[in-house]
């Protein structure tokens, strides 16, 4: 593992990312309503996005950005899937 | 499907469908072609090619973009991607310039072989995976959604465990077998003539309405039950 | 750090895969299902293996979802079951724990991450491919080099697998591809 301060931030701001994933795991688990996951989970992309952001620079390891790229166009792809899958046909499930 | 009953048109996901595809379609291109010096390679390459279709189906309508799709390129890249990665392999051998099976750095002219062959293996992984995902994702949404709503979407029991049961049996065989608009019309009147109670759901209108006796459920896209109901629900 | 973090991801992954198996509404455990995938993929790019990671965010997160939303899609929605909570039998429970206490008693004995001396993986067939695959391919990505030229054979057949599959579906499923 690279040392030094910098890259000791980097893993702490990860760490903090990761964290609020798992709180945010509990709103998927409650609910209430199906907008309620839909929009934790695309939380939950996004911070994974950062995350991934974040270990790439702190590992200094830029090729690692491919897939945070790649995460951040797919997650939109889950989020309209389920949307539209739940606002179809006249009801919002 | 043409009447469009089952698609809910969207302003916002279209726009930024359009927006997104084609950075999409060139980064999977990207990952297909650059899988020799970055992460990546056919495989992943080719499944982000196909979620662009995906999306355009999600944001355009499942049916509509169905039609869109050549087939015959759907059948060509398919069957090209194995055809591309068999031919590379078999090439050193036919060539006659003492190569083995698989040997792609025996090809003469090329000047870095070995990289170029497989790059080349790696697009014909990409064709391939991408058809298949295409074709699996058609396949398994094109009956998905009904005209009426697929049954998932219509609430069969309220609160009664018991006999949702019973119910849930009926409009999954319906739609089981392949629903043109006439089984998934036969799947509305099935769904209308179950005595579902809806005590506890007062403001699930168009629903209602729909099992007192319409024959078709025509304008179930328009209106959505209130938010309340829905917590009621969801729990 | 880097432990604090592998562990706050364990946590996380383990919470969503056993949410998957709790939550009855299928809708919700695809939901939960997409954070899990979403978790395995840092935590492959934790263990440094990008390959990984972005088949894990291109298909988990990409198309299994839409995958498994358009096939339930087809099912109905049983509303009033989702009310009572999962029913565990505490004796297959009881049992699972067991067998997982069994394989966790012979994790310490496995080699630390990364370690090199006494790690049957840092064999000479690793350093062969580490130290040859640029020479021999001159493709900067081992893994690739790998997957395509020393292992071509098996990625030939897995692509077959692929195509064969599609026919597969495409068989099963009925619907013919009008050309």
């Amino acid at each position: 593992m690279i040392e030094g301060p910098v890259s000791t931030i980097l893993f702490a701001g990860a760490l903090g990312f990761v964290t609020i994933s798992i709180v945010l795991l509990g709103r998927i688990l409650v609910g209430p309503t199906m907008q309620d996951r839909v929009i934790a989970l695309n939380v939950v992309g996004s911070n994974v996005v950062v995350v991934i952001a974040l270990l790439a620079a702190a590992m200094e390891l830029p090729a690692f950005l491919d897939v945070a790229l790649v995460y951040a166009l797919l997650n939109f792809l889950m989020s309209i899937a389920i949307s539209k899958f739940t606002v179809e046909q006249g009801g919002v499930l | 499907m043409s009447d469009g009953r089952t698609y809910v048109e969207s302003p916002i996901i279209m726009a930024t469908v359009r927006l997104v595809a084609p950075f999409v379609l060139t980064y999977g291109l990207f990952i297909t072609l650059h899988g020799a010096s970055s992460p990546g390679g056919g495989f992943q390459g080719g499944v982000i090619v196909a979620s662009v279709i995906v999306m355009l189906s999600f944001a355009y309508g499942i049916d509509p973009t169905w039609e869109w799709l050549d087939k015959r390129v759907l059948v060509g890249i398919t069957s090209g991607g194995i055809a591309v990665f068999a031919a590379l392999a078999l090439g050193p051998i036919l060539l006659g310039t003492g190569g083995d099976f698989l040997e792609l750095g025996s090809y003469p002219v090329i000047p870095n072989p070995w990289k170029y062959g497989i790059e080349l293996v790696e697009v014909g992984i990409a064709m391939t995976v991408a058809g298949v995902v295409i074709v699996l994702f058609f396949q398994l949404a094109r009956g998905a959604m009904p005209p009426g709503g697929s049954p998932y979407a219509k609430p069969s029991a309220q609160r009664v465990p018991s006999r949702s049961r019973g119910e849930a049996a009926q409009p999954g065989t319906e739609s089981a077998d392949q629903s043109g608009d006439e089984t998934a019309d036969q799947t509305g009147h099935e769904v209308s003539d179950e005595p579902v109670d809806r005590t506890d759901t007062p403001t699930d209108a168009d629903s209602s309405a729909t099992d007192s006796g319409r024959s078709t459920p025509v304008d179930d896209g328009s209106d959505r039950p209130s938010p309340a109901d829905e917590g009621d629900d969801r729990r | 750090m880097i432990t604090l973090l592998e562990a706050g991801l364990l946590v996380f992954i383990v919470l969503s895969a056993l949410m998957t198996a709790i939550l009855r509404d299928v809708l919700a455990a695809i939901i939960v299902f997409g954070a899990y995938s979403l978790g395995m993929a840092v935590l492959w790019i934790v263990l440094r293996a990008p390959d990984v990671g972005l088949t894990e965010a291109a298909v988990g997160a990409g198309i299994m979802t839409v995958l498994l939303l358009v096939s339930i899609a087809r099912t109905t929605r049983l509303t009033g079951i989702e009310l009572r909570p999962v029913e565990i039998n505490w004796g297959v429970a009881a049992l699972c724990g067991l067998f997982v206490l069994a394989i966790l008693a012979t994790v310490p004995a496995l080699p630390d991450m990364g370690q090199t001396v006494g790690n049957p993986v840092f064999g000479e067939i690793y350093n062969h491919y580490v130290t040859m695959a640029y020479e021999q391919t001159h493709v900067e990505n081992v893994v690739t080099a790998i997957l395509v030229a020393y292992r071509g054979f098996d990625t030939l057949g897995e692509a077959t697998v692929v195509f064969t599959a599609g026919v597969a579906v495409l068989t099963v499923l009925r619907r013919e591809v009008d050309a």
